[in-house]
């Protein structure tokens, strides 16, 4: 079954799945692609909180446990938030040149590409957020 | 014990199925609840039976797991509740703006005894299932005059089933009926909390039954509503 028809039978049951899809820019060139690569932490909050669920336990299976960015663990229903001003790169979209494959597992970048203006660094602007309803679809 | 309605295997079947689909794509595959009623003087040997998977997420709970998600302010074409709206509407009629505020110390599905403004609560009406409905038709009261039931307090459980590679939490909340006569239970929902301020209640689930389930006086209600997290890939 492709994605797309998932999806449609999901909604057949009266269930929503979220999707995401990833844009870049460069110049003239625009890439477009579906997101496909959820990892452990982002189950973990949505589990939490659709059923308000609460597992103690060291990361990893049968726990709700999430790992932040630094490596620490913390096991709480957090509000999400991604609207990052600039130059900060610790929440929000965040580009890196690392090359591992993905790890359900993963709560990094392989390598983020750090704000500046340095070598290999890249000046991060704010994250925009809008919101947009497509009536077609039925969606936001 | 009479079995009024059960699960259906091959709808339940084809659900997990559905699920799996979703995650072999690693997409993020929603929330499915299911949910049981148990009636009788005894709840460990009761009369009646009625379990089903529960289709009804309202709006409210939609747009309080997308708010927990994104977390941002909302353009002022989507303050508004309804379709196309980003707002959520209370029990008590009140159109509420995200974001959301509630701590993780709140157990936001669990009522306390007395208290039906949330946790899982039962009505006759007999309203339609609606993805825009936010409270239940004609809630059955707290109390012990006629037509009413007496709310205990919400239990949870919470588990992880290595099989299905998901969490789930199962909340169970017993109405009596001393009423003095019989009450006839025709929906029953699941109320959340929605606030630190402890003043948003919301409902986030409603399932019309399709037959009436009668408690007759000095009988329980037992309602359990299990949510399922999605599913989750394997490392």
């Amino acid at each position: 079954m492709l994605p797309e028809q998932v999806i449609e039978r999901a909604q057949l049951w009266g269930l929503v799945i979220p999707v995401a899809v990833w844009e870049i820019r460069v110049g003239e060139r625009a890439l477009v692609f579906p997101s496909r690569s959820w990892v452990r932490n982002a189950y973990n909050q949505i589990s939490q909180w659709w059923t308000d669920v609460r597992m103690s336990g060291s990361y990893g299976d049968g726990a709700t446990t999430c790992r932040d960015i630094y490596g620490s663990t913390l096991n709480a229903r957090s509000a999400g938030k991604v609207g990052a001003p600039a130059g900060d790169t610790s929440y929000g979209i965040v580009f890196g040149r690392g090359t591992t494959s993905w790890s359900l597992d993963d709560y990094t970048l392989a390598q983020k590409i750090e704000h500046g203006d340095g070598p290999n660094q890249m000046q991060y602007q704010g994250v925009t957020i809008t919101p947009t309803w497509n009536v077609g679809t039925n969606t936001w | 014990m009479r079995i009024v309605k059960d699960i259906d295997p091959d709808e339940w079947r084809e659900l997990i199925e559905l699920e799996r689909e979703a995650v072999r794509h690693h997409l993020l595959p929603p929330a499915v609840a299911t949910f049981q009623l148990l009636v009788g003087r005894n709840l460990r040997s009761p009369r009646l039976l009625y379990r089903d998977i529960s289709r009804s997420w309202v709006r409210n709970a939609y747009i309080h797991a997308l708010d927990a998600v994104i977390q941002t302010s909302i353009p002022t074409q989507y303050c508004f509740y309804g379709t196309g709206g980003f707002y959520m509407r209370s029990i008590d009629s009140y159109d509420r703006s995200p974001p959301i505020f509630t701590s993780s110390e709140d157990y936001i599905y669990c009522g306390s005894s007395g208290d039906n403004s949330r946790g899982p609560v039962a009505g006759t009406g007999t309203d339609p299932e609606d993805f825009g409905s936010w409270r239940l038709a004609s809630i059955i009261p707290h109390g012990t005059g006629t037509g009413q039931m007496s709310y205990g307090n919400t239990s949870y459980t919470y588990s992880w089933s290595t099989s299905d590679r998901r969490f789930s939490a199962a909340y169970v909340r017993n109405l009596l009926n001393i009423s003095g006569s019989a009450i006839g239970v025709r929906e029953v929902g699941l109320y959340m909390l929605c606030s630190y301020y402890d003043s948003y209640r919301l409902m986030a689930i409603r399932d019309l039954l399709s037959s009436t389930i009668t408690v007759n006086h000095g009988e329980q209600l037992q309602i359990t509503y299990t949510l399922y997290g999605p599913a989750i890939p394997n490392p």
